[in-house]
């Protein structure tokens, strides 16, 4: 076991005034408005970030939350470059995009700071299962505060970092307050690693000022974690000198307990400590404290000279970039050129030698060529290893091992965070969570971490990972598995999204889902599982953000996405018979948005009709209809017609559920209104409001 | 009798009125009541005030089972981002009980957040989500601009019989504003025209209603005059004022401070786009914030955010665009 020596001392007392004068020098930027924003100071806690830090590696990985400023220090991230974040200059570790909450340095190991509670600790999982699977001996932290422990993420966590036993260390600073309201309040188990007991973690509990003892028992978790095992917990009782916030009028305090915290002040200890011990005399303590004073002048001078970012430059970091491709980000307008319809291939894709399979053989083959082209590539997800309800993954485990095919218990938020995590570290994980219902349990992960990551890190984090999902009503299975949630991902800049309509473009679309260093959300509708096609052996790459034209048409133009892209074409047989050539687009991407082929064609036949399974009011279809009639007004000769769902949640009952989903019939008749739609004299506007209907009945 | 007071409280003061009306009503969430001398617990006790640990998922699955037993809670979830944590109870939970018991049971909660607090809180506190709810069946949402419009419209919302979000605006919270005193219920539904207007309408929410107006003044100054709906509520949105509106001056401006893709804009955008063809004499423009997580740095947030100047820019541009004919 390490303990303390005179070297190792002084080094700590040297980090440990470097954040202290950090944090009270930023306290006082704060008040004069030079720092802005949300600013949680670690002042009475720099203790811990010291002794943990000071064992790490640049390698090992640790994630922080919102009260992360001595975390960065304490990790390498040079003073200077944290003070020109929290000022927002360009020079800051994330050219100001970031933050004070999302610091990131990712050269010095130091993976990020999140604002949202809990929200980091799946991600560190996900880090240490990379480790593992490159066999590599890093270990990752996680600090977090004793208020997280309340949140799910915490439990579901846990439970899998103990189940997978990773190298994890845990590092729970308790200061017995979440903002304004006491541990006592939040729960009735006092101790943090009381909490974890039935999880069987290796625990301890030390004092937060006693600096030697935070090493000494993180230095035995340490050893212990570098030969692979884990996870680890340590509890470090902390007390929060300052406000939950700068500025919080801090009603809560007790100043009889305040005045006895002052006396085990973690600082004053540490330096007490090394000269009782005679490892430093008075004079070299003192001089450590003036260094660090003058350090953090210098960062400040650094910061203030710094100029602001460009404020355009903000753009480029919302999607990351594949290495050597020109490919331009989806939010930069119109996407990249592409040869409008001329790309078309028949549906089914062209070119021997053929096999007929079904959809989602389709998606399990495209699966294993990954897997098989790129070992970076895991699967993760419940019931994977055993093929999934659908069998999308079977076989996988058998020929890639549990290692990279992961079966996870029912944590929707920490499996999606562990990939995040993975990703984040280099690999590149598909995760599948069964029904798009249930993103609404990871939602946090994925808006919040996934999305947001490569921004707020200034372009030093990048997410490379897949969420496959299944949506679509038709099974009779009601309002919490059937719905079609893709435009709240749509929304999300950073994220992409995915929605093929048949076996050739979910191979081709996947490969490059998987291919792509951005998170990307590929949504598959359970009705095409079982449609059979011929597809080629070898099918080809398709790009993300071009769409496909499978039918041409001057009259009207048809745009559908996955299930409605059939019965579009259904629906354009029908029309044809009646002389009414329609044009039918499958976007096959939401985001990005081939807007260019899809505006190209409208301002060809003038007329338009959107549809998707999705609820009308606040589906994508509004989306496509609010961009055609900006791009193809001056051409438009009738209404854009959209199709969806009406808006009631999915019923169960079938002749219900069968009017419910909208199809070819419903394209048909919006085609015909949109045709036979006539100035001035239309069907008059109906003055309703859409939401409006009141089903207190 | 109305009298001048903040937009923060307007939203307290329809709660406790609402509570002193009603004792079903409940009010729990993280921080609340953490003193005996907090005016709520000193009103109504501990039973009814409840602070909560950090965890969303409970808190929100806790009020709807509160709710289908009969009572009337209202959880303070303070950042709309937040609720993504607990998206489960508020999209398959929340708005689904009455409609899969075939109407047998109701659910009526209130989730009050802050959203849109660009002052520097950067990627995960700032984000202007309120489309995510506003295309489920079966929850309300609900966006006050202003001081008497949060009390009524929370008024309202804590009567109603269905989930309602009521998201209100970080940066209107010390905005001070006219109130009517005692009771004061603003119907669901019903949009406000904030000014009158014959030459464009400019349909805006939230802290964007104030710079609409401020545009609107300075348009008129130019001699264009823009007719200016805050619709108040989302779901169930007051299309009907809208479309009125824009039969007048065949022109329409959304403002909106999220990002635009699969946005509440597009969709009032695409509703306006169909039922209000035939009157358009120009493209439905918008003004909203850039297709970016909101930067920490300042210029850069601003950068990012609708403002008057890109509101007024914007206007112009949908009164000199004549369609070109085809
Ligand atoms: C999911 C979520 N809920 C609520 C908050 C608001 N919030 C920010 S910090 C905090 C308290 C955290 O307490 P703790 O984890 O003990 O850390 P400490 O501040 O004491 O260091 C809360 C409730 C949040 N950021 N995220
Ligand atoms: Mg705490």
């Amino acid at each position: 076991m390490r303990t303390l020596d005179p070297q190792t001392a002084a080094d700590l007392l040297r980090t440990t005034w470097r954040i202290r004068c950090f944090e009270e020098r930023v306290a006082a930027l704060k008040r004069t408005l030079q720092v802005h924003g949300l600013i949680h100071l670690s002042v009475g806690g720099e203790g811990v970030a010291a002794a943990v830090c000071a064992q790490l590696r640049d390698e090992d990985v640790v994630y922080s939350g919102h009260r992360a400023h001595g975390h960065a220090i304490a990790k390498g991230a040079p003073t200077e470059r944290v003070m020109a974040e929290l000022m927002g200059r360009v020079d800051g570790l994330c050219r100001g995009l970031g933050g004070s909450m999302h610091l990131v340095d990712r050269d010095r190991g130091f993976f990020g700071a999140t604002g949202v509670v809990g929200g980091n600790l799946p991600l560190a999982l996900g880090n240490a299962l990379a480790a593992r699977v490159r066999a590599g001996d890093e270990v990752t932290v996680v600090f977090f505060g004793d208020g997280a422990v309340q949140a799910g993420h915490f439990h579901e966590s846990v439970n899998l970092a103990a189940l997978w036993r990773l190298p994890v260390i845990f590092v729970c600073e308790n200061n017995g307050v979440a903002e304004f309201t006491s541990r006592s309040e939040h729960t009735t188990v006092e101790l943090v690693s009381d909490v974890v007991a039935p999880y069987g973690l290796q625990r301890e509990t030390v004092a937060g000022s006693d600096v030697p003892a935070i090493f000494e028992a993180f230095g035995a978790f340490l050893e212990r974690a570098r030969a692979g095992n884990g996870p680890f917990l340590l509890e470090c009782l902390t007390h929060r000198r300052r406000g939950h916030y700068e500025g919080d009028p801090e009603r809560y305090r007790d100043p009889v307990a305040e005045e006895e915290w002052r006396r085990r002040d973690p600082v004053a200890r540490l330096q007490a400590h090394a000269i009782e011990n005679g490892w430093l005399d008075p004079g070299s303590a003192g001089a450590i404290e003036r260094e660090a004073q003058a350090e953090i002048e210098r960062a400040v001078r650094f910061a203030r000279e710094s100029p602001y970012p460009e404020p355009g430059a903000a753009e480029p970091f919302v999607y990351a970039l594949a290495v050597g491709c020109p490919e331009k980000g989806p939010h930069t307008g119109p996407y990249l050129g592409h040869p409008s319809a001329t790309g078309a291939r028949p549906h089914g894709g062209a070119g021997p030698p053929e096999s007929e399979v079904t959809f989602v053989r389709a998606i399990n083959d495209a699966l294993a060529r990954a897997m098989r082209a790129d070992e970076r590539v895991i699967v993760i997800g419940e019931d994977v290893a055993e093929g999934g309800p659908y069998m999308a993954t079977a076989g996988l485990a058998d020929e890639f091992g549990r290692d990279r095919v992961l079966n996870t218990p029912i944590s929707e938020g920490a499996v999606c965070g562990v990939a995040i995590g993975a990703a984040q570290a280099g690999l590149r994980p598909v995760v599948e969570i069964m029904f798009i219902d249930f993103i609404t349990l990871a939602l946090d992960q994925l808006v919040n971490q996934a999305a947001k990551a490569h921004f707020m890190s200034g372009g030093q984090l990048s997410v490379p990972m897949v969420l496959r999902t299944t949506c679509g009503a038709g099974s009779r299975s009601g309002a919490q598995h059937s719905q079609s949630l893709e435009a709240w991902v749509a929304h999300v800049p950073g994220l992409k999204v995915v929605m093929p309509s048949s076996a050739a473009d979910a191979t081709g679309l996947l490969a490059s889902a998987i291919a792509d260093p951005n998170p990307v959300v590929f949504v598959e509708n359970r009705a095409l599982y079982f449609r059979r096609e011929q597809l080629p052996e070898a099918p080809e790459r398709l790009q993300l953000g071009r769409a496909h034209t499978l039918r041409f048409g001057a009259d009207i133009t048809i745009v559908a996405t996955s299930r409605l892209v059939g019965d579009a074409l259904e629906a354009a047989d029908r029309l044809a018979a009646g002389g009414v050539q329609a044009e039918v687009i499958d976007p096959r991407t939401l985001l990005p948005l081939d807007l260019e082929t899809i505006a190209g064609s409208v301002r060809r036949t003038g007329r338009a009709v959107v549809a998707h399974e999705a609820v009308t009011l606040g589906g994508f279809g509004a989306e496509l209809a609010a961009q055609i009639q900006d791009a193809a007004f001056d051409r438009l000769e009738a209404p854009i017609q959209r199709v969806g769902a009406p808006f009631t949640p999915v019923p169960v009952s079938p002749p219900l559920e069968d009017a419910y989903r909208p199809g070819a019939g419903e394209i048909y008749a919006a085609a015909r209104s949109a045709i036979e739609w006539d100035w001035p004299e239309g069907k008059e506007p109906p003055l309703t409001t859409a939401g409006g209907r009141d089903f207190r009945s | 009798m109305a009298r001048e007071i903040p937009y923060i409280a307007a939203i307290n003061e329809a709660i406790h009125l609402e509570m002193a009306r009603d004792d079903t009503v409940l009010y729990f969430g993280q921080n609340l009541a953490t003193t005996e001398n907090d005016e709520f617990v000193k009103a109504f006790g501990h039973d009814r005030v409840r602070v909560t640990p950090i965890s969303e998922t409970a808190e929100i699955g806790m009020a709807i089972g509160a709710a289908l037993a009969g009572y009337r809670p209202v959880v303070e979830l303070y950042m709309a981002e937040f609720m993504l944590v607990a998206m489960n109870q508020v999209v398959n939970e929340g708005p689904r009980f009455r409609y899969m018991s075939g109407g047998r049971v109701k659910v009526p909660i209130v989730l009050k957040a802050g959203y849109g607090f660009t002052a520097g809180w950067a990627g995960q506190h700032t984000g202007s989500i309120y489309n995510m709810f506003t295309g489920i069946p079966g929850l309300k949402v609900a966006l006050p601009a202003r001081p008497a419009d949060a009390k009524g419209l929370m008024a309202t919302a804590i009567r109603d019989d269905n989930p309602v979000c009521f998201f209100h605006h970080y940066l209107l919270t010390l905005e001070p504003g006219d109130v009517p005193e005692g009771e004061y219920l603003v119907p669901f539904g019903q949009a406000d025209i904030r000014r009158s207007g014959g030459d464009v309408t400019v349909v805006a929410t939230g802290w964007m209603v104030g710079k609409a107006l401020a545009a609107a003044e300075t348009l008129a100054s130019e001699g264009i005059e823009a007719e200016v709906i805050d619709p108040r509520t989302l779901n169930p949105l007051d299309l009907a004022t809208i479309l009125t509106s824009v039969e007048k001056t065949g022109r329409a401006v959304l403002v909106d401070q999220a990002t635009r893709r699969a946005s509440a804009s597009q969709m009032i955008a695409a509703e306006i786009a169909d039922l209000g063809f035939r009157w358009l004499k120009a493209p439905i423009k918008q003004v909203t914030g850039l297709e970016a997580t909101v930067p920490y740095s300042e210029p850069m947030e601003a950068y990012v955010l609708p403002d008057e100047e890109k509101i007024a820019g914007t206007v112009r541009q949908v009164l000199g665009e004549a369609p070109v004919a085809a």
